[in-house]
């Protein structure tokens, strides 16, 4: 099984064509086409390959390598003369597509993105350039290990790679997840000490207010809306200042 | 003009690495906002702009399938009419808080307007893309390519549209709201940035009041008191 990566790179722009009925399917064909085109013997099979994997994909773009990877795995054998029907295939990579997903979003949206930009902002409140350099770093170790190495990790282990991904990449979830617990807990005490330095109890005060008001709203609103009152309650506050 | 037209260009290249799923996340306003700065020429300013809108939405998850705010365009618009209104009045740097503030509203709306943009572009493209794969399925597989790789495109256009058009309203817009005493006074040079942050606090708080994280999240807090107050 060639671990040859010919178009790595396709993987990065797989949203590209996101859209509301098939999703990310053109961009994971896009992606996956160079892999297609090695493997089948003649233009006939290209297209008979072609015509099972042009269709629908929604999984979260760092897992995507990973399961194309898999999916390759599984061509790879059937075209090999092994017992693997265009049915298993499908359902193999639905189901990566559901399992990676849900890790992936938990592990990347939820823990790894907040944890990255907390740490970046705790050193942009003292306005230092070093806070974007440590966000991107933090993140990057993680998101780029898995984009550039899933495709091999995909290939190699086939429909099992969520077990690899669970022995490596997820293994680092739970403690990430308490260092950005950690690194809210100092964000939150740094910007409460700054405040009760400079403005004294009345700006703790209010800053108690805020992140209770703010907290109580995202029940309800988006953030967006949020955001907004958050904003608008912030000058009010400054024009009685 | 050539600072609008380059911090458009900027907008433009960020809404292609968001949207492609480039994912190095040098567009979210915590870098665009510096990078957007060391190309008008005030990198403080813009780090300082782009950072803080991004504290505004500290604790904001992008959930499959819900609407998510345009962060890279809001924190390029941010950085760059701050620095823009900044320059044409005279601001007193590193921060001048009412410019600040009117810089971070119209921030917020153009982040709000690239939700919805984007949400009604990935509704109307999906015929688009279903011809794609039509062709991908009938072998023609240069066209299929040249059409999702044409979305690009649309993503580029969008965020120097949105830049430009922010800028070239905005920047009047964001003067003379900053100059009208009474509009929002953001109070002694600087408060803004000790207030803000709290609407982070308040967001993040969401993701971690849970069991699991609440040991950590209370040893951060009280460790840091401590240690700031043996400090001094």
């Amino acid at each position: 099984m060639s671990g040859k990566r010919p178009g790595i790179w396709r993987f990065f722009l797989l949203q590209s064509s996101r859209n509301d009925r098939t999703i990310d399917g053109l961009g994971f064909f896009y992606a996956i086409h160079p892999y297609l085109k090695a493997l089948a013997d003649d233009e006939g099979q290209l297209r008979e390959m072609a015509g099972r994997h042009a269709g629908y994909f929604n999984a979260n773009p760092i897992m995507a390598p990973s399961i194309a990877g898999a999916v390759m795995n599984l061509e790879t054998r059937r075209k090999a003369g092994e017992d693997i029907t265009a049915e298993r295939i499908e359902g193999a990579k639905s189901a990566l597509s559901s399992a990676l997903t849900a890790r992936g979003d938990y592990f990347f949206d939820v823990i790894l993105l907040p944890f990255a930009l907390t740490i970046g902002s705790i050193f942009a409140i003292y306005h230092s350039y070093i806070g974007p350099v440590i966000f991107l770093a933090i993140y990057n170790l993680y998101h780029l290990q898995s984009r550039i190495g899933g495709y091999g990790a995909g290939l190699f282990n086939g429909e099992d790679v969520w077990r690899e991904l669970a022995r490596t990449l997820f293994r680092a979830q739970s403690y990430l997840a308490g260092c950005a617990a950690f690194a809210s807990g100092v964000f939150g005490a740094l910007v409460f000490l700054r405040a009760w330095s400079f403005g004294g109890p009345r700006l703790v005060i209010w800053g108690i207010f805020a992140v209770a008001g703010v907290s109580l709203l995202r029940l309800k609103f988006s953030v967006l809306w949020t955001v907004l009152a958050a904003f608008a309650a912030t000058a009010l506050f400054l024009s009685t200042w | 003009m050539t600072s609008i037209l380059a911090a458009s260009i900027l907008g433009g290249l960020l809404a292609v690495e968001h949207r492609s799923s480039l994912g190095l996340m040098v567009s979210q306003p915590l870098v665009g906002g510096l990078l957007t700065g060391i190309l008008l020429g005030a990198p403080l300013q813009g780090f300082i702009a782009g950072a803080f809108f991004q504290m505004l939405f500290l604790g904001h998850v992008r959930l499959r399938g819900e609407r998510s705010p345009d962060l890279p365009s809001g924190g390029v618009a941010a950085a760059a009419l701050y620095i823009l209104v900044s320059r044409d009045s005279g601001g007193v740097p590193p921060v001048d808080g009412d410019i600040l503030a009117w810089s971070m509203l119209i921030a917020i709306l153009v982040a709000g307007l690239g939700m919805y943009f984007h949400a009604a572009w990935c509704s109307r493209s999906a015929g688009l893309a279903d011809r794609a794969l039509e062709h991908a399925r009938g072998g023609r597989f240069r066209e299929a390519s040249s059409i999702h790789l044409s979305m690009l495109a649309v993503h580029f256009l969008y965020g120097f549209a949105v830049i430009f058009a922010a800028l070239a309203a905005g920047r009047p817009l964001a003067a003379r709201a900053a100059g009208n005493q009474g509009l929002i006074d953001a109070g002694p040079q600087g408060l803004i940035l000790l207030l803000i942050p709290f609407v982070g606090i308040g967001s993040i708080l969401r993701i971690h009041l849970v069991k699991s994280h609440a040991f950590w999240l209370a040893s951060g807090f009280l460790l840091t008191v401590i240690a700031v107050m043996i400090w001094r």
